[in-house]
């Protein structure tokens, strides 16, 4: 991307668990707020090769981690964490991935962004 | 918002992780978009064949334009490749009339040292057989390779 010179656009995947912690998961938590650290520190290192850096950070996504690892009787549970009342789907985190890289996005650099159906708002 | 927000036509995006879930609906979405979409993951789930994320990819019609040799984007996972170390990223497509890949057949992946083969300098020597694609468009030759990140982003760029 560098070597290209033509700038570019990396969006990595943190969580709200980036933002805020949860009980019994010291390690993910810990993981999740330094990707949100690296992101900052990269968006730093790469501006002049006009790189924009930014983080997301998805609530529960009902596809992947929450599959392998929630049982489905607990999901409702989860769910009711989150202001909308329900589990994100993949696309709606895909959606901001995807404004973040574009052009409607060149002025946004070094911030995480929640999309997590109003998790950190209660 | 604009539809050209969204113009990823002479965009080259790798998604890693692309196999399930938040990876793969982004793939998806940046290719509807008509990026050309890389994609990698180390999951037992993205393996050569019969991966769902491929077969939508490979049938939406990408742009691509950045990268002539790209014609399609595909992923191809860890499952089936002997790989030397996890974590790695693989992935290239190419039609099959832009890469002088005699003795491959159509179908066939191929696991190659280098990425060179983007920039149509394929030494066989370097490509040896590894698993075998089902449901790969006919024009398509798959080939994977074992190169850092970073050094493929600058071949793909």
């Amino acid at each position: 991307m560098r070597d290209s010179d033509q700038g570019g656009s990396v969006i990595n995947m943190a969580s709200i668990f980036g933002q805020v912690a949860v009980p019994g998961l010291a390690g993910y938590v810990a993981a999740k707020h330094g990707v949100v650290g690296l992101t900052k520190a990269a968006a730093l290192d790469h501006a002049a090769d006009g790189i924009r850096v930014n983080a997301v950070g998805p609530g529960f996504i009902k596809k992947g981690l929450v599959e392998r690892n929630v049982p489905e009787a607990e999901r409702g549970n989860i769910a009711a964490l989150h202001a909308l009342g329900r589990l994100g789907e993949p696309r709606e985190i895909a959606d901001l991935v995807t404004f973040l890289a574009g052009d409607g996005a060149s002025f946004l650099t070094g911030v995480y962004y929640a999309a997590e159906g109003g998790f950190l708002a209660r | 918002m604009t539809d050209q927000m969204f113009d990823y036509t002479e965009k080259v995006v790798l998604v890693t992780g692309g196999a399930t879930g938040i990876g793969r609906a982004t793939a998806l979405l940046f290719a509807a978009h008509g990026a050309a979409v890389v994609v990698g993951d180390i999951d037992e789930q993205a393996k050569c064949s019969g991966s769902e994320v491929r077969r939508r990819i490979g049938s939406g019609g990408l742009g691509g334009g950045l990268v002539e040799s790209v014609g399609e984007a595909v992923e191809v996972g860890a499952g089936e490749l002997p790989l030397e170390r996890s974590g790695d990223l693989f992935v290239a497509a190419a039609e099959r009339e832009q890469l002088p890949l005699e003795g491959v057949e159509v179908g066939e992946v191929v696991r190659g040292e280098h990425l060179a083969l983007l920039d149509r300098e394929v030494d066989l020597s370097l490509v040896e057989p590894g698993c075998v694609h089902g449901g790969v468009d006919e024009d398509q030759v798959l080939v994977s390779a074992l190169e850092p990140v970073d050094r493929r982003l600058a071949t793909v760029r």
